[in-house]
């Protein structure tokens, strides 16, 4: 429906755990998308997922309708569930938090693949491995 | 005495913050933000020489929001010293008052005169219809057809004359694309016998199906996914709400369902060089174009098969 669309709302947020607060709420809100129906959809969608941030994207309608599509987890959440840990490190350059082989890294670069700016497997993995640096993680071989 | 609260407790704020960076690192930023606040949305900015996004992120202005504040914008001049050469980021903050957000998105939506006989209404709001006015009972959602669109309110234009023509309005009916359901709803209402709403996505005909049943529409319209051309039968009036491309793609099959002097109403194409091809491409299948409505950018077309 090209002319039809009016735009894309794109939102990180927890699965099955979609509420009218902020971000959705407002990020919605002005753009005239059913809150609540949204919620509901999203958590229905993803209830499955447990605790992973699930990125979605929003198509609005020019008539305030609207689809969504979920996409894979990000890549940092990836990361921190390969190295077991709970998130990253704040300061990326004094604390490495954590190391990972690049094996893991590939598997998280296939699993990515569909959503991420990339042609072929290698700049998918370059693109991992520059996330997981930025979250403190140390590269192994 | 107990003590007396005070009158106006002070009300929930949020900081709301706001990080523009380039696009390559704006994904761990996003993480970052998202496991500290819980949710973040990322908005393109478009500028004349990087592509940067926006992520947005809220905590509750209370005490603890300063420092989260400080540990994103450490984050930040972290992240800096790792990825040189990225550009800068830019940290902004606003304090925005707590809301309603879905009340405030409801009170947008009040029951909308579509055309002189037909309005559509939202669940939450109630509303006594003048002598000889039909209501449809529906909110937006996930399918395209709140009527909040001029494609929609001509194709129901249209439809809205085609019945109140005494001599011949059509008894059986044909949705092509159906969405929420509108329009097959509203042929419905104004006394169409039996009507077959078909949409290849099936959440739309979900949609359709419970707008129906709020509605009470089920004993004369059916919603399904079929595919149009499994359809073995021909109908009075034929309706498409769709875009040019696929209307000229679906048009020997569309063509095809229509009966003799039956109707066809298409809806969705844009006014102009869209308009002209699709005059063309059904005349050339042999139906004779009656009359195009137009709004704004977009046009509707009325045909019938002589």
């Amino acid at each position: 429906m090209a002319k039809k669309i009016e735009g894309y709302i794109k939102l990180q947020i927890p699965a099955g755990k979609a509420n009218p607060s902020p971000p959705v709420g407002p990020a919605l809100g002005q753009r005239g998308v059913n809150i609540m129906e949204f919620c509901k959809a999203f958590n229905a969608k993803t209830q499955a997922e447990g605790d992973t941030v699930i990125p979605v994207v929003i198509t609005v309608y020019a008539d305030r309708s609207f689809t969504f599509v979920t996409k894979t987890p990000p890549a940092s959440t990836l990361l921190f569930k390969a190295c077991n840990l709970g998130k990253g490190s704040s300061n990326p350059k004094k604390d490495r938090v954590a190391k990972i082989t690049r094996d893991k890294i590939k598997e998280i670069a296939e699993r990515k693949l569909p959503d991420l700016n990339a042609y072929d497997i290698d700049a998918a993995m370059r693109i991992i491995e520059g996330t997981a640096r930025s979250c403190g993680i140390t590269i192994v071989d | 005495m107990p003590a007396k609260s005070p009158a106006h407790p002070p009300s929930k704020s949020w900081l709301k913050i706001t990080i523009t960076a380039g696009e390559t690192i704006s994904d761990p930023i996003a993480d970052f933000v998202c496991q500290l606040t819980g949710g973040v949305e990322q908005v393109p900015v478009a500028t004349a020489n990087a592509a940067q996004e926006q992520i947005v992120g809220y905590v509750e202005n209370g005490p603890h929001a300063q420092e989260q504040l400080k540990r994103i914008a450490e984050y930040l001049a972290e992240l800096a010293d790792l990825t040189p050469g990225e550009g800068t980021t830019r940290l902004e903050t606003e304090i925005i008052p707590d809301e309603d957000w879905n009340k405030a998105w409801k009170e947008r939506f009040k029951p909308l005169p579509i055309t002189a006989h037909l309005v559509i209404k939202p669940t939450w709001e109630s509303y006594q219809p003048n002598p000889g006015e039909k209501v449809i009972e529906m909110d937006p959602g996930m399918a395209f057809g709140t009527g909040h669109h001029a494609s929609t309110k001509l194709a129901l234009e249209f439809i809205e004359a085609l019945f109140h023509d005494k001599n011949t309005p059509p008894k059986t009916v044909l949705d092509v694309g159906t969405g929420t359901g509108i329009l097959a709803m509203a042929a419905a209402l104004f006394g169409a016998q039996e009507v077959l709403a078909i949409d290849n996505d099936p959440e739309a005909v979900v949609v359709a199906e419970e707008n129906i049943l709020r509605n009470a529409l089920q004993p004369t319209i059916t919603a399904n996914g079929v595919a149009l051309e499994e359809i073995p039968r021909q109908f009075d009036l034929v309706i498409a709400n769709i875009i040019h491309d696929t209307l000229i793609e679906l048009a020997a099959p569309l063509a095809a369902h229509l009966a003799l002097n039956g109707k066809l109403i298409m809806a969705g194409i844009l006014t102009g060089p869209q308009t002209d091809n699709i005059r063309a491409t059904y005349t050339a299948l042999g139906l004779k174009h009656l009359e195009t409505r137009s709004e704004g950018e977009w046009s509707a077309l009325l045909f019938t098969r002589p």
